[in-house]
């Protein structure tokens, strides 16, 4: 007994410094990274060091992050841990349920009613800026409302129908408020939402679109009127990302293209870039493949096309717009986007020298709940 | 610095292991002064200065007093005004603004002061400080001629942020003469492991349970929920804490120190009296042995003893945070252990075992309520709503949602509170001799992985949109 706790003992302490070792060594020898694509973010450098960043801590902090973001083999160890996790019986992950059939579900958790009123303030105040223009407000619920069936059991979700409806009455009676809930609900069983990132389908956004066609009293062109292509089907988005390990199978991406008088010119402003399609088909080698639609968020996008030249529509919005605006090209012969997130110029020039006729905002409810841009545009 | 990060894993303690076991015996103490300080520069680059101040005084005064062995009214003068200090210095970054708080509170007028953040480990090092010249005064100890050596115990950085809080009497010795062998170190290995894995395994993961229950407010709350939280929270306090006196013990090992226990598996407890002997072991000592026995402790009499008691957890709770409801904390704890003093303990031995341990439990639980709820009201309105006193309903979603998800870890965490692993551990090694010897091994290396695999992962954070 004595003899087997030496040799306890005497190997514990070789094989943790031996463990200590490697991992201390690897550290050295590690190359340094940039870019995670996982993480959607810079990782951290080595910090510069001065005695005045010494003192106030900030340098302790950065070369702290510094080293973890830099470890070697983190994404093995990430994705480590969330093995472990599942294995804990763990159904959530930075704020993203791991749901039935492997359905990746967003938490939504409303926030104050203050805040809600004070972006809900800014669209009626911006909007009363502009009474001759037609306004619509198109709120989209997420997979967390409408795949509410596929959450881990118990999960603890606000509601965003109750959400949207506040949102509702809240808005002044010359905006038109266009809710798809129902629609979409009805067809939950087709793919609407993809599994594994935080968007919506192509599907989805045109059965919101046949909704908005109704709403604003347009045609809506048919499915059978664009051809659908396939343009990727080994996709796992944001919230895979999130939860930090791939769960189920990959998701694919249908393009939806119209058959006939699809020419368009697209802008992107700040950018000063131009192309002939909504479809920037780079990006499916990359890992967040929704950038598919209008190579992602952009400040400013300016869209012609051979829609009817007297409607000029402002969309503000979020990167839900993006599968949607494929869809809109037809009814308007120019389309200004714009996402406040990043956009820091006039609107109120953009909107008088274009002579805007119609204006959309557009966003999903958890975004429109979350985010606070949107108050920049008084 | 702390323990559990990938810098002091994987750059400081390898740096440290390596000098230190290079350098010859006579600088081994030098070696952990600077390294200590280094480690507390890490996280305190301004304070540290503080701390060196203090350790110069104390040291000072220590060879002071001994200088005037005969001169007793001197020597007396010259404890008190380092005891002073050392306790302004305490004050004047612990509690300064608290005492204003109450001032502006009780008289109504509206000083203002600049709130300074709390040195790190000032309320340990203090205590610490003063062990040491409280010993010299009293004669237990003779003054440390060696100012390396003063500071190695002072700063000594297993110990330095979170104790336990060493007795200088009870490392006297060892600053001289202690030997490092290769099968202390193993043993210090396999202690730090285990307070890594309650550390970031454990107290990290039920963490989060706490913080969001903690976060609903009181009207949605639902008794189980309620439960729940404070629960989660009473097993998290105590991983944290005990890892951490785990992970400093084991490190202490691996340079040849040996410190004492500061935990006891205190949720076994079977009365208030006993959950102290077995909670945070080394500030309890340090209150009987520099406040309570001193005053008099129970030898003066039951009002005097009532007195010390008062006295002793007035200042065990306000040692813990510059807050009322530490105060209140320290006095509740207080009360039952003079009420079991008085009666209660024998009436606690001559029930059923298990009711004693009910009772020790519950009223437990009740206290981190207290300790971790900064306004008293807001903790009573808790306390309620866990005795269905009040419209709460009983259970809700959160409740059933908390508990499916959190099931194995709670019960993981239920299990390694009693001393259960450890008897398990013992019986494979006794079973399956030298191969229940490598399935300790393998237990403990895996653990040590996943933590190190939990650490890598804290700064993993996807962002759904590239921010610029």
């Amino acid at each position: 007994m004595d003899k087997n706790n030496k040799v306890n003992r005497r190997l514990m302490a070789v094989v943790f410094l031996l463990f200590i070792a490697i991992m201390s060594v690897s550290n050295i020898l590690r190359r340094e990274k940039a870019f995670s694509e996982e993480e959607n973010r810079n990782l951290a450098g080595r910090p510069e060091f001065s005695i005045n960043s010494l003192i106030s801590g900030e340098y302790i902090k950065k070369y702290e992050s510094y080293i973890s973001d830099q470890f070697p083999g983190r994404s093995f160890f990430v994705n480590t841990k969330a093995k472990v996790d599942k294995l804990m019986g763990k159904s959530e992950s930075n704020d993203v349920f791991i749901g039935k059939d492997n359905q990746l579900i967003e938490d939504f958790e409303e926030r104050s009613k203050e805040e809600t009123d004070e972006k809900v303030l800014a669209v009626n105040e911006f909007v009363k800026k502009h009474e001759n223009i037609n306004t619509n407000f198109m709120l989209i619920p997420t997979a967390t409302e409408i795949l509410k069936e596929k959450l881990p059991k118990y999960a603890p979700v606000d509601s965003q129908l109750e959400y949207m409806k506040y949102i509702q009455g809240k808005l002044s009676s010359n905006i038109k408020f266009i809710n798809p809930y129902d629609a979409l609900l009805n067809n939950k069983d087709k793919y609407l939402y993809y599994k594994t990132d935080h968007h919506w389908t192509s599907q989805g956004a045109y059965i919101a679109y046949v909704e908005f066609c109704k709403a604003v009293g347009l045609e809506p062109k048919k499915e059978g009127d664009f051809q659908v292509e396939l343009v990727a089907n080994d996709f796992y988005g944001s919230l895979t990302s999130k939860v930090g390990d791939k769960r189920g199978k990959p998701d694919y991406i249908n393009v939806y293209i119209p058959k006939e008088n699809g020419e368009i010119v697209v802008n992107y402003i700040s950018e000063q870039k131009r192309t002939t399609s909504l479809y920037s088909s780079e990006n499916l080698d990359k890992k967040d493949k929704y950038e598919v639609f209008t190579d992602g968020n952009h400040p400013h996008i300016n869209i012609k096309s051979l829609g009817d030249p007297k409607k000029k529509l402002l969309i503000i919005k979020d990167s839900y717009a993006n599968s949607f605006l494929p869809f809109l090209t037809s009814h308007y012969g120019e389309i200004d986007v714009v996402d406040l997130r990043y956009y820091m110029d006039n609107i109120e020039e953009l909107i008088k020298s274009k002579g805007i006729t119609d204006m959309l905002f557009l966003y999903n409810a958890n975004t429109f709940n979350s985010d606070d841009s949107i108050l920049n545009l008084n | 610095m702390v323990f559990s990060s990938l810098i002091f894993l994987f750059m400081f303690l390898p740096i440290t292991l390596i000098i230190y076991y290079i350098c010859p015996r006579k600088f081994k103490n030098l070696v952990i002064l600077i390294m200590s300080l280094i480690f507390y520069a890490w996280g305190e680059p301004v304070y540290i200065f503080l701390m060196i101040g203090s350790i110069l005084i104390d040291y000072i005064g220590g060879l002071m007093i001994e200088a005037n062995k005969e001169d007793s009214e001197k020597r007396t003068a010259i404890f008190i005004t380092v005891i002073v200090l050392n306790l302004s210095f305490l004050f004047f970054f612990k509690y300064y603004g608290f005492l204003i708080d109450n001032i502006n509170e009780i008289l109504g007028v509206n000083l203002q002061i600049r709130n300074l953040p709390l040195p790190l480990g000032i309320s340990f090092y203090t205590f610490q400080l003063i062990s040491y010249v409280a010993d010299v005064y009293m004669g237990k100890v003779v003054a440390q001629k060696n100012i390396i050596n003063f500071g190695a115990y002072i700063t000594m950085f297993p110990q330095l942020v979170a104790g336990p809080i060493v007795q200088y009497n009870d490392v006297e010795d060892q600053l001289n003469n202690r030997i490092e062998s290769v099968d202390k170190f193993g043993e210090g290995v396999e202690r730090f492991i285990r307070g890594i894995g309650k550390k970031v395994l454990i107290a990290n993961n039920i963490g989060m349970i706490w913080t969001s229950i903690k976060g609903i407010s009181v009207g949605e709350l639902s008794v189980l929920s309620a439960w729940i939280g404070i629960i989660a929270f009473t097993l998290q306090i105590y991983f944290d804490f005990s890892g951490y006196s785990d992970m400093a013990i084991g490190l202490g090992k691996m340079f040849g120190f040996e410190f004492l226990e500061n935990f006891d598996h205190p949720y076994m407890s079977k009365s208030i009296s006993e959950f102290w002997r077995r909670w945070h072991i080394s500030l309890g000592s340090w209150f009987r042995d520099y406040i309570y026995i001193p005053l008099g402790g129970n030898r003066r009499g039951q009002a005097v003893q009532f007195r010390n008691l008062l006295i002793v957890w007035f200042a065990t709770g306000l040692w813990h945070g510059a807050s009322w409801n530490f105060v209140i904390w320290g006095l509740y704890f207080g009360i039952f252990i003079f009420l079991e003093k008085l009666f209660l303990g024998k009436v606690l031995k001559k029930v059923p075992s298990a009711v004693a341990h009910i009772y020790t439990l519950v009223l437990v639980i009740i206290s981190w309520v207290f300790f971790d709820t900064a306004k008293v009201s807001d903790a009573l309105s808790y306390i309620k709503i866990m005795f269905g006193i009040g419209e709460n309903i009983f259970i809700d979603n959160m409740a059933k949602y908390t508990l499916k998800t959190n099931l194995i870890i709670l019960v993981i965490a239920i299990i390694c509170s009693t001393p259960l692993i450890k008897n398990l551990i013992i019986h494979l090694k006794k079973k399956y001799k030298l191969k229940g010897v490598f399935i300790v091994i393998a237990i403990n290396m895996l653990v040590l992985f996943i933590s190190v695999v939990y650490l890598i992962s804290e700064s993993y954070n996807p962002f759904l949109y590239f921010r610029f």
